[in-house]
Formats: C-alpha cells, sequence, structure tokens
C-alpha cells in the first residue's frame, strides 16, 4: 500500500536518511522504532513531504507521490497525525473536527465521520464547544487522532504519539490505535515507546543514526537481543 | 463638540477598513504590507477614471475590487510568494522591504501616469447631508461607514462559514497541519493576499471623494498601521473599534486643542497605549 524505495533526506549538507525501505500493506499495523535523533519523524515528514527527500521514491497505491504537495497527498489517501499535536488552538474541538473533513470527498462523509469520531473518543463531543488550545495534552492528541480521521482515508500515519503523556493516557491512545486499525485503516506509527509500540505492532522496522538497522514481525524484535538490550532495557 | 465627534466617527469608519487589509495580512501571512496605501490610491483612481467616463463610484465598486483583487495576485505571484519558506521575522523584514520598494515604484508610476495633481471625485450628491438631533450627518460619511459595516460582517461570514474562509483560519494558526488537512497552503495565501488587496476598494472609493494624489496612500497607510498595532497585531476583529477609538482621539483632540494638532494627539496617544498595553488594546481575540 504504501512503499518507500531507497530514500536519502538531507539538510543542507548534513544527511539524515540513508536509503531507508520500508512498506506499509493493507490492514497492517507497522511501527518504526529507534531512539531520539535517529530520524524515525523525518521519515514520516518525509513520505507527506513535509521535508524534502533528496533521493529515492515512495508511492502509495502504486502512485508515486514523493513529488507532490502535501496537500495532494492527502487527497490521495495519506492522513497523517504530526508530531506535538498541532491542533488549531484558537478553533473550537468541533471547528478543529469540522477542517479535519476539508477534503471534497470527506465533506460529504462529515457528520457520519463525526459520530464515528465521537464513538471513539467520547470526551471530544462533551468538549465539542471548548477552545483546543485550552484542553488538557492527552485531549488534544485525542482530537489530532480524530481530526485525522475526518478526512476518511484508509492510511494513517502516527508521529510520536505517546510523547508528553501520562501512562495511563499512553495506554488508551494505543488501545485506541488498535480500534482504529481493526476498523480497516492501515497504520504507520513511529514511536519511542518501544514496549508499548512492539505489543500492538503486526511488524517493525528499527533505526540507527538515519538507517534501518533491521525489521520482521514485533514477536521476532521482541526476542531479539539487541533490541531487548538497547530499547527494553532487559 | 457633537459635531466634531460625529466627524471623528466616520473618519474612524474609514481608519478601520483601511487597517482591515493590513490586519488580515498580517494576521494570515505575517507579512506587513506597506504597499496597501499606494493599492488604495490606485483604487482612487480606479474610481475616478470610471466616474469621468459616466459611472458612477458606488456602482463601480465590485469593478474597482476585482481589479485589484487580480493585482493583488499578480504582486503576490512575483514577489512576496518568495518569502513563504521564512520563519516569522524573516516574513516580516523582508515584506517590509518588498512592501517599501512596491510603494515607492507604485507611486512613480502613478504620477507618471496621472501627474502629481490633486484630484477627488465630485458627484451630484457629494455635498449633501442630513440634519438629525441638531447634527449634520453627510450622506457620503454614512454610506461609507455602512460600507464598513457590511465589508466586516460579510469578511466574518467568509471566514467563518465557509470552507475557504475556515482553511484560511486554519492556515494562520498552523499552516503545516493545514496542510495535512488537504489543504493548498500556497493558494491560501495566495487568494487571501488579494483578498486583502481587494478590501482597498472600499476606503479608495471614500478616500476619493475627500481629495488624492499618487504619493498620499502612505498617509493613510500610518492610519491604518497605527490602528493595527491599537487593536492588536494580527487581530481582524478589534480593528474596527480600534479604527472608531482613534478617530474620536482625533475628533476631541480637533475640539480642545484645534485642528493642527490631529494627527499629533492621534500618535500620542498610540504612543501612550503601546506603553501601557504592548499587545493592544484586544488582544487574544486573534483570527
Amino acid at each position: 500500500m504504501l512503499k518507500v524505495e531507497h530514500l536519502d533526506v538531507r539538510y543542507g549538507d548534513l544527511q539524515v536518511l540513508w536509503n531507508v525501505s520500508i512498506e506499509v500493506n493493507e490492514g497492517e499495523i507497522v511501527a518504526l522504532i529507534g531512539s531520539n535523533g535517529a530520524g524515525k519523524s523525518t521519515l514520516i515528514r518525509a513520505i507527506t513531504r513535509l521535508v524534502e527527500p533528496a533521493g529515492g521514491r515512495i508511492s502509495f497505491r502504486g502512485i508515486p507521490i514523493h513529488d507532490k504537495p502535501p496537500h495532494t497527498i492527502v487527497s490521495l489517501g495519506i492522513s497523517m497525525v504530526p508530531e506535538g499535536r498541532r491542533i488549531f488552538p484558537k478553533m473550537t474541538v468541533l471547528q478543529n473536527l469540522e477542517i479535519g473533513a476539508y477534503l471534497k470527498k470527506a465533506r460529504k462523509k462529515k457528520d457520519e465521520s463525526l459520530s464515528m469520531v465521537f464513538d471513539i473518543f467520547p470526551v471530544l463531543e462533551e468538549r465539542s464547544n471548548q477552545q483546543a488550545g485550552l484542553m488538557s495534552g492527552g485531549e488534544q492528541q485525542m482530537l489530532a487522532v480524530g481530526r485525522a480521521l475526518m478526512a476518511g482515508n484508509r492510511m494513517l500515519l502516527l508521529d510520536e504519539m505517546s510523547l508528553g503523556l501520562s501512562p495511563l493516557v499512553v495506554k488508551n491512545i494505543f488501545r485506541v490505535i488498535r480500534q482504529i486499525n481493526q476498523a480497516g485503516i492501515s497504520i504507520f506509527l513511529v514511536e519511542q515507546n518501544v514496549p508499548m509500540t512492539l505489543r500492538i505492532a503486526d511488524r517493525a522496522y528499527v533505526m540507527e543514526s538515519g538507517r534501518i538497522i533491521s525489521h520482521g514481525r514485533s514477536s521476532e524484535l521482541m526476542g531479539s537481543d539487541h533490541v531487548r538490550s538497547a530499547y527494553l532495557g532487559i | 463638540m457633537g459635531q466634531t465627534l460625529v466627524y471623528g466617527l466616520f473618519n474612524g469608519a474609514l481608519y478601520g477598513i483601511i487597517a482591515l487589509g493590513i490586519a488580515l495580512v498580517f494576521g494570515i501571512m505575517r507579512y506587513l504590507n506597506l504597499a496597501q496605501g499606494s493599492f488604495i490610491i490606485l483604487g482612487s483612481y480606479a474610481s475616478f477614471f470610471l466616474f469621468k467616463a459616466g459611472l458612477d463610484p458606488f456602482v463601480s465598486i465590485p469593478l474597482v475590487a476585482a481589479g485589484l483583487f487580480l493585482a493583488g495576485i499578480a504582486v503576490f505571484k512575483v514577489s512576496f510568494s518568495r518569502l513563504l519558506v521564512y520563519p516569522d521575522p524573516g516574513k516580516i523584514k523582508n515584506s517590509l522591504l518588498i512592501s517599501f520598494g512596491l510603494m515607492l515604484l507604485i507611486d512613480s508610476l502613478a504620477t507618471m501616469a496621472w501627474t502629481g495633481d490633486e484630484r477627488s471625485i465630485t458627484p451630484a450628491y457629494s455635498g449633501l447631508t442630513i440634519g438629525f438631533a441638531g447634527l449634520r450627518f453627510p450622506l457620503i460619511s454614512l454610506a461609507s461607514a455602512a460600507c464598513a459595516v457590511v465589508l466586516i460582517f460579510s469578511l466574518h461570514f467568509f471566514l467563518s462559514r465557509t470552507y475557504f474562509g475556515k482553511s484560511i483560519v486554519a492556515v494562520s494558526q498552523d499552516f503545516e497541519a493545514a496542510s495535512l488537512m488537504g489543504i493548498n497552503v500556497n493558494r491560501t495565501f495566495l487568494v487571501s493576499f488579494g483578498i486583502s488587496v481587494m478590501l482597498a476598494s472600499i476606503p479608495a472609493v471614500f478616500i476619493g471623494f475627500k481629495s488624492f494624489s499618487p504619493t498620499v496612500g502612505i498617509q493613510w497607510f500610518n492610519k491604518g498601521i497605527v490602528v493595527v498595532m491599537l487593536s492588536g497585531l494580527g487581530n481582524i476583529y478589534g480593528v474596527f473599534p480600534a479604527g472608531l477609538f482613534l478617530g474620536i482621539i482625533e475628533a476631541i483632540s480637533v475640539y480642545v486643542f484645534g485642528a493642527p494638532y490631529r494627527e499629533v494627539t492621534g500618535l500620542v496617544v498610540f504612543v501612550i497605549i503601546m506603553v501601557l498595553f504592548p499587545k493592544g488594546l484586544f488582544k487574544g481575540q486573534e483570527l
């Protein structure tokens, strides 16, 4: 479904991604794990072209997308929850969700999507008239996910969802990721919280210093000595 | 005193709509457009020549607006669009440079084309007034204030009710997140710059009724930017009340100190308010 091949990304003279190839199949949860500064967020931002790739190709359902602007990529069917939530702080919760359904194809199904989002996150319905920037971090994260779902896309990219949230909220968010996946949405997520991530992901890629150093089924990675010592602290 | 206040309020309404175009661009893309005054004067010339050709200045507003919209789009494409990659401080500084050059360019071209003579639009109804409660209300000023109110309500409706308007608000709050909603951010910037230049068409007509020459644009811009600062940078809804406030201050000054001190008093009060409330009078309700 989503295919990244031999991707290089540079920030000026500094190369941050080297020959990165990943693939996400229909219906999967695929994770990208690695430590801070490994280049995980850069990869996810390159997929939606918030950063420009220096080489390689990215395709979605066979269509090359590495040369297309972000809004086109979103309209082709990839939604993303950016790192740091990035909700529209001065809009209400409901306005945030409505703007999530900006795409023409999403506008028609707006009410349907809205009731689905309220189903997953009842708290957003209670808070629908609150100014989004005044909510707690966890609620803002739920809003960010809900807003991304409003587009009705079948592929969701999640960037560092658990950052800065309490363990209880993180647990809840991961439960929701699984729930969204069961509704048929393919998920590619970037995470520092390795134990939780490997528990819900089908497969995972491990990134170090801008390179993919290993990948496999989550159960295999959980058994690997390197992953256990570097990320699980066992 | 009452009569002076009436004129002050009408002037204030004009300041408010001048400031609207400046505030909209700043609120959305962090550009300061020094050339907004020159666009207004361009609009005044358009209105003037259309009037000479037999078209009433009120009837020609849509034509002038459309012309200014296209001019804004063209100018944005060749110059301002290149600044979008910079962080906010870079946008402000570079847009000041570009728009200063643009202002000189427009003013000089206007002088070459139409000479530096002062002109004004003088339809048959230009001197008419309506008497009410012992005060005189010039017909043109009443129309000006009515246009200002209509303009502000339609802008509010556009930004809060239409999908394109909402996308403008989203882009102004976080353009990267907006692009992830499927919003074409560059096109939003382009069109909203066009709209802000188009907003110059209303003050253009009413300055046309007073008097104008190619180089007075900056004086009106000065009024506008003072109002924008009073209102709080980026806050488009505070702009109209802030405009009225400046108009009233100037009117009181005319009454107390005499007409020559009008500008000075306005600026002194502006400085005092900036010292007391550096974020403006209406902070916290930005776009």
